[in-house]
């Protein structure tokens, strides 16, 4: 295995203890996962620890949930960390596309 | 998207065409080692795999999670510890590195094939220069243009 012809994937799942993470490569390589616990400042601490994955494993796509959709309930400070994750992406990323 | 409870953001490494339905994705490097994949996989800790390198002191799972985040390339005798332990060649652990040194080999064999070799009989160059094209054969496959 000289190449990888697949994509990398980073999942990342805002929760109210802090986040939960996947690193994929394609759809049957799982290359890490974990929750992470953050106790205060919960967004600044998530946006500091998915720089360090971005950084790590340089993915291709990013997933989120989409904390908008019609039948989905999510906390105001979720919410806002959605907001900033999405830009933060968009600003380490030569193009981009949402769906939702 | 099917599911409309994900949301998906691109990032580099792809194309978009102008029909939004196809995305076209160029081939990625490989990590420098899939370590933490094994070790997961084998659902050890990272505790128990220090004790398995061999290593001393109280905290023999933080040499272990350098090597896992990339920020410390373990000796060669720990690669071949990994190999044991992981029941994975070593060339497959550390897939990324591996490419490297096979880019780096390659790299010089194009220019040994270019210098006159004296008394060059025919196996050796024969090696030399397919270790040269295997340059160009992964040059292939990082950029497919």
């Amino acid at each position: 295995m000289t190449h990888n012809k697949l994509i990398r994937i980073l999942a990342i799942a805002p929760t109210a203890r802090g986040f939960g993470y996947a690193v994929m490569e394609g759809s049957s390589r799982l290359i890490a996962f974990s929750n992470k616990s953050i106790l205060q400042n919960k967004n600044e601490r998530t946006l500091v620890w998915v720089g360090k994955f971005i950084r790590r494993y340089e993915p291709a796509v990013m997933v989120l949930p989409a904390v908008n959709a019609a039948d989905t309930r999510r906390a105001k400070r979720i919410k806002q960390l959605h907001q900033r994750l999405v830009g933060f992406s968009c600003s380490n990323a030569r193009k981009q596309l949402a769906f939702a | 998207m099917a599911n409309p409870h994900v949301c998906l953001i691109f990032r580099s490494s792809i194309k978009v065409t102008p029909e939004p339905t196809s995305v076209h994705f160029i081939p990625m490097k490989s990590l420098p080692n899939y370590l933490q994949a094994q070790r997961k996989r084998l659902a050890l800790s990272q505790e128990e795999v220090g004790f398995l390198l061999g290593l001393n002191g109280m905290n023999k799972g933080d040499k272990v999670c350098r090597d896992e985040t990339f920020a410390r390339e373990p000796s060669l005798l720990d690669a071949l510890a990994y190999e044991v332990i992981y029941g994975r060649p070593v060339r497959e652990l550390f897939a990324g590195l591996h490419h490297q040194a096979q880019q780096r080999v390659a790299e010089r064999a194009k220019v040994l094939s270019f210098r006159k070799v004296r008394n060059a009989d025919a196996p050796r160059k024969q090696t030399i220069i397919q270790l040269a094209e295997s340059a160009s054969v992964n040059h292939k496959h990082h950029d497919p243009q």
